[in-house]
């Protein structure tokens, strides 16, 4: 089968990691594509970024003219999954939710490491939407900004164990969750540290896809994500409009 | 990889289905062994038969000789996962929970179509505790009891007739809530236009990611390891099982 990992935002060196832990995870015969969105913020860090972003991945999705079966989001907390459901025929598998669901399988509650404080409450509100948020015992932050955690990795190694020993020590969590697609790659360095499962939500994603497409399984189309009505929408899709135009 | 699949139930034929099941979902080289429960009741309806299955398939999982990684707890709705879960040091996974899990992957709001409707608030309260209850938009019984779902044709009118209550109430994905009924998920699916899950299969998916990924249950909290101490699982071989003693039992009113 054949995933397409969407980095939320346009730069490709984290593209490029989460591609990589992507295919780390993934079964023999499962083909890895990775991309980003042709604009849009350089990372997301607050609400506005987080629905610019959501648009610009609506966006990149009208230019992919190469199949595949299922379409892994991987920003931890954006928005725009349900759009994506609306779009696609397969399945659609974001990160967050997928970290907690698979989280909730190994410990009674779960924690989410993420970058700055202002990410905490989009994260909160992505997981309350889907129905997860009941097993989590909080969301905290490192303070590393999402493009400083590829800058010093001994820093943010040691950044991620401070903040995710909190959450097994002060709120009661027993998996732990890394809230950044920058994260990928630290499971195992967080889990020997702290003794807990680690759980990262572009490998959890990549898992569900494949049990999805290998039962058979994709998106309901009866009611919440049937198809989008025909309409004209306006300079859609930008890029293509913004390319004509020049 | 090998992984459990326990039955909540001593019909061995329904191990069988549960395994089939299983065998079809599988990843290649992965290698599904059939457990039934020593003792307990020959289906679970209802409170008393779930807490009896708990007790008898951990007596089940706690002295096997075989290695195995992961188990596949195949009783929906009933008790016993986060026993199993305390005991085992693979990770444990429940059809309730993982039929649901995957069901939210697909649609907004799911439904569960079970057997009885003594079964439906099991049901309930097993996707309360797993935390995966906000997004069901119904659990509705078919009036049918495990073991009365040979008859084909009878079972598939009334598993659609339920989804189509489920969907009514707001439904987008249909789980079956019971492993007998899985034989027709295809067909079931085909009359109701949404998709079906079937939590044998959805639950060795999830038991297979969490291997490959080298993931198992935590340990700090809730699933530590059962304290050491003395547990009898019968009685003594020269006491036989009696009834209450004098002095306790049932009061005169």
């Amino acid at each position: 089968m054949r995933i397409l990992v969407m980095n939320p935002n346009t730069t490709a060196s984290m593209t490029a990691s989460i591609r990589a832990i992507a295919e780390a995870s993934a079964s023999p015969g499962t083909e890895i594509l990775a991309t980003e969105p042709l604009w849009g913020p350089e990372s997301i860090e607050g609400h506005f970024e987080g629905y610019l972003s959501a648009a610009a991945v609506l966006d990149r999705l009208t230019t992919i003219d190469v199949p595949f079966d299922a379409l892994v989001m991987a920003g931890f907390g954006e928005p725009g999954r349900e759009g994506a459901q609306e779009v696609l025929d397969g399945p659609v598998l974001d990160i967050a939710e997928c970290a907690a669901q698979m989280a909730m399988l190994l410990g009674h509650s779960y924690g989410v490491v993420t970058t700055l404080d202002r990410a905490v409450p989009q994260i909160e509100d992505r997981l309350r939407t889907a129905g997860l948020l009941q097993r989590c015992a909080s969301v905290r932050a490192t303070g590393l900004g999402v493009l400083e955690l590829e800058e010093d990795p001994e820093v943010t190694v040691k950044a991620v164990i401070a903040t995710a020993r909190r959450l097994i020590e002060e709120d009661r969590a027993e998996v732990i969750c890394l809230g950044c697609g920058g994260m990928a790659g630290l499971q195992e360095k967080v889990s020997a540290a702290l003794g807990v499962p680690v759980v990262d939500g572009v490998a959890a994603a990549v898992k569900f896809a494949e049990a999805c497409h290998e039962l058979g399984l994709s998106t309901s189309k009866v009611r919440s994500f049937a198809g989008p009505r025909p309409k004209t929408i306006g300079s859609w899709p930008l890029s293509t409009h913004l390319r004509d135009a020049r | 990889m090998r992984i459990l699949v326990t039955n909540c139930n001593t019909t061995v034929a329904m191990t069988e289905e549960s395994c089939a099941r299983a065998r079809a979902a599988a990843g290649p080289g992965t290698e599904i062994v059939g457990l039934t429960p020593r003792w307990g009741p020959e289906s679970a309806e209802g409170w008393v038969d779930s807490f009896l299955s708990a007790a008898a398939v951990l007596d089940l999982l706690r002295d096997l000789d075989e290695p195995f990684d992961a188990v596949v707890m195949a009783g929906f709705g009933e008790h016993g996962r986060e026993g199993a879960r305390e005991l085992l040091g693979v990770p444990v996974v429940d059809i309730t929970e993982a039929a649901a899990h995957l069901a939210c992957l697909l649609g907004r709001r799911y439904g569960v179509v079970t057997t009885l409707e003594r079964s439906c608030g099991q049901i309930e309260d097993s996707l309360l505790t797993a935390g995966v209850a906000q997004h069901c938009a119904a659990v509705v019984a078919t009036g049918l009891g495990v073991l009365e779902l040979a008859d084909e044709p009878r079972v598939l009118a009334a598993v659609t007739a339920a989804g189509a209550r489920a969907r009514q109430a707001g439904a987008e994905v249909l789980v079956l809530g019971c492993a007998g009924m899985t034989r027709l998920m295809q067909t079931a699916a085909a009359e109701l236009g949404m998709p079906v899950v079937d939590g044998v299969a959805a639950a060795v998916k999830l038991a297979e990611s969490l291997v490959g990924l080298g993931l198992t249950t935590s340990r700090v909290g809730s699933y530590a390891t059962p304290l050491s101490k003395r547990r009898s699982w019968s009685p003594p071989p020269d006491e036989p099982a009696a009834g209450p003693r004098a002095g306790e039992g049932r009061r005169p009113r």
